[in-house]
């Protein structure tokens, strides 16, 4: 059994998979776990959030000795929100000289 | 009356907050304009100290400019003792996750108020406990040292000593189940082992252990024959036995620390294969790491593919521990300083007026080629990762705030214990017999040494990152005044996030970037272009410091117009108010660009440039004008208060 927890945007949740950690992929069933109770409020979930390990990777690793539940980090299912302030964010720099400086003041 | 003092302070604040940056800039460079995400186009004017205001338009007459742009926020120094103004940059930006920042001194914030400052890895000291186990997986770092571990019999010499099978059971108890219970945050664990796993004959000398201990018998693991520890010391072969019992310990670390932890488990030996050095062109091709050897099971039970059953338990111990790190610890400390007797005189002997802080002292410790130090550091890391292993895995820079040496000194080029051995202070005093404080470095040091690590290794992926380490593990939280070593102004501390924010602006700009490590320079001597790597430019071989080079590398990304979006960094050792410009380029990239850069002080500098699509062979500046009421001896970036 192994517990998968995700981030999605800025909130976070637990994911559980009933099978074993030989499972295949068809017969792996999402359960969702609220982060609060983590071990309550099991909702069926109909697939992994995207952005999730898969589970043809979570089968490719080897495990077998492992008795305890498993883990995985995953990344971010969607890009981290892109403020107007934030100015990583910004796209086609470029840079200009002017003689007039006539640039209408501060915003 | 009242109504008019309002009003006199409503304009006084809105000439400090709206016009300010206008007033303290010296000069309009030009205009730097770039799309936001929602389409629309930002313009700024750019200052030639560094800053930018966001304006209405592009002037009517804008061309196209082949100058640089530079983030640099204000850090206005903390003044109070214990004092971290960390929130002064910025809040709730945005910070990559493949590029962790860490720093053990959590002081009266909250983790909450931590990650709003920018911090993305707390190690288990600065996770408290009450949220431990609710901590988010991947946020956490465990720190393991070798009291942690090697209990029992596996104290010192012991863990080498002890049979295969003994050293299994107890690390069967005492290796961290990471990323569950307590540990439920933690996806990173360092093992810092530093005694145990040099195990020589001197190890028992030293501890005067040895008369009782030579007749001690163990089965060698390197050929399966039964000696006693003086049989071994005269058969010469204690060198090899040494290598195989410390690489099948490190592999049982491994082993059970990733059988007993969730999968995704990154394991660092907080041992960097460079070892704790300056970058040394005396062994920079060197291919040595600090713990050689491969496992060996096949004399003790096991079989030649490494497979052994210890205590009922299966394990496969195969290869150098460091085929199976995931993590590098880029652990180097930096030990010593240069001071000239004068001024050692002033601080230490005479105690003058005015010389008892730290920021007369850090203005008085000799500039350091830092960039170049930390470029060449992180070029050797990965030197030897691929030469020896074939592959390049993320590294983590780690040290402590202070000089690690015990008299850290150095007076007038000679080394003399106890000079300048501790800090003189009378209100950093420890009391009770304790050992005094260690000098914490130079701000500027801490500033640049987050800037080098953060270009160098971009966008680096799951354990890279960046982690401070404290200075007493013990002395972290809450009123960091009531300890000695926090009885002062912390701006190293500071300077650390000053850093942070001021390479912000590139955090979604690594992703997908190019790296170009040593791009050549205009040496004007001989009217070529050099191309040499940090170590070169740090020009320190065996002992001898040669003729130093600025150190520069270069990134750069196409953007979706076409042109080249180029960040520079560039250092040079020189003093505090020293200015130089280089003409540096990328041969045959680059549309032929050349960037003619200014350094000035010893301070890392980064720049951005732009290089228009079907624009080839120009020169692009970076010509700032000295901000002398923006600069400080001893610090790195934009210092001052808003009303410089």
């Amino acid at each position: 059994m192994a517990h998968v927890p995700v981030t999605i945007g800025t909130s976070s949740g637990w994911y559980i998979y009933t099978d074993s950690i030989t499972c295949q992929a068809a017969q792996t069933q999402f359960l969702g776990l609220s982060p609060a109770g983590r071990l309550a409020a099991l909702t069926v979930e109909p697939q992994l959030p995207a952005g999730k390990v898969t589970a043809d990777r979570l089968c490719g690793e080897t495990y077998a000795s492992i008795d305890s539940d498993v883990f995985f980090e995953t990344v971010p299912a969607t890009p981290p929100v892109v403020t107007t302030g934030d100015p990583g964010a910004e796209q086609n720099v470029t840079f200009y000289q002017s003689n007039s400086n006539d640039d209408g003041g501060t915003i | 009356m009242a109504a008019q003092s309002k009003s006199f302070l409503s304009f006084l604040l809105a000439l400090l907050l709206g016009a300010a940056p206008a007033l303290v800039a010296q000069n309009i460079l030009g205009y730097r304009a770039a799309r936001l995400p929602d389409s629309t186009v930002a313009v700024y004017r750019v200052y030639d100290n560094g800053t930018q205001v966001r304006v209405a338009r592009l002037p009517s007459d804008a061309s196209r400019g082949r100058f640089a742009g530079r983030a640099l926020l204000p850090y206005a120094l903390e003044t109070t003792p214990g004092q971290l103004n960390l929130n002064q940059f910025g809040l709730n930006k945005y910070f990559s996750p493949n590029y962790r920042f860490s720093v053990d001194l959590p002081g009266p914030f909250t983790v909450a108020q931590r990650r709003a400052q920018g911090v993305t890895l707390f190690s288990n000291l600065t996770q408290p406990e009450s949220e431990k186990t609710t901590f988010p997986y991947g946020d956490g770092i465990r720190a393991v040292f070798e009291q942690n571990v090697l209990q029992g019999v596996l104290v010192g010499t012991g863990f080498a000593e002890s049979d295969l099978a003994t050293v299994e059971s107890i690390l069967q108890t005492t290796c961290p189940q990471v990323g569950a219970g307590n540990e439920v945050g933690n996806k990173y664990i360092y093992f810092n082992f530093e005694i145990g796993v040099f195990w020589k004959k001197e190890s028992y000398l030293n501890k005067g252990t040895w008369e009782a201990k030579k007749l001690t018998s163990i089965v060698c693991e390197s050929d399966g024959v039964t000696r006693t520890l003086e049989q071994l010391d005269a058969s010469g072969l204690w060198p090899a036995e040494e290598r195989v019992r410390i690489q099948n310990r490190y592999g049982l670390v491994n082993a059970i620390t990733r059988q007993k932890s969730v999968a995704g488990t990154m394991i660092s030996w907080a041992t960097g294969l460079y070892g704790q050095l300056y970058p040394n062109l005396a062994v920079a091709t060197q291919t040595s790491i600090p713990f050689e050897g491969t496992c060996d099971v096949s004399h003790i039970g096991g079989n030649a593919q490494g497979q052994i059953t210890l205590n009922g338990r299966s394990y496969t111990l195969t290869g150098n521990m460091y085929e199976h790190e995931d993590f590098q610890m880029a652990y180097n400390y930096l030990y010593n300083f240069d001071i000239t007797r004068a001024d050692y005189n002033d601080i230490w002997v005479n105690k003058l007026p005015g010389t008892q802080n730290y920021p007369y002292l850090w203005g008085k410790i000799a500039p350091m080629h830092i960039v170049a130090f930390e470029k060449g550091y992180w070029q050797l890391l990965r030197y030897r990762m691929n030469a020896r292993f074939s592959r390049y895995w993320p590294t983590m820079r780690l040290m402590a705030p202070v000089y690690e040496a015990n008299a850290a000194g150095i007076v007038d080029g000679q080394y003399q214990n106890p000079e300048a051995a501790r800090i003189p202070f009378a209100a950093m005093q420890e009391t009770g017999g304790a050992d005094q404080p260690k000098i914490l470095q130079p701000p500027y040091l801490w500033y640049s040494r987050y800037i080098t690590h953060r270009f160098l290794e971009g966008d680096g992926g799951a354990g890279s990152g960046f982690y401070m380490f404290p200075i007493n593990p013990s002395q972290i939280w809450g009123d960091l005044s009531q300890w000695a070593n926090f009885k002062t102004v912390l701006h190293c501390y500071t300077a650390l996030y000053q850093a942070r924010n001021d390479m912000q602006p590139y955090e979604r700009f690594f992703a997908g970037s190019t790296l170009v490590e040593d791009p050549q320079v205009y040496n004007p001597v001989t009217t070529a272009y050099d191309t040499y790597n940090g170590t070169q430019a740090f020009a320190y071989d065996g002992g001898v410091t040669g003729t130093r080079r600025p150190a520069y590398s270069i990134r750069y990304k196409v953007q979706a117009d076409g042109s080249y979006r180029v960040l520079v960094l560039g250092g040079m050792v020189q003093n505090w108010t020293d200015e130089r410009t280089d003409i540096i380029s990328v041969v045959g990239n680059l549309n032929n660009a050349k960037f003619s850069i200014k350094l000035r002080g010893p301070a890392a500098h980064v720049y951005e440039f732009v290089v228009p699509a079907g624009e080839s062979n120009q020169t692009y500046t970076a010509n700032f004008s000295a901000q002398t009421q923006w600069e400080k001896p001893g610090y790195g970036g934009r210092v001052g208060a808003a009303t410089n």
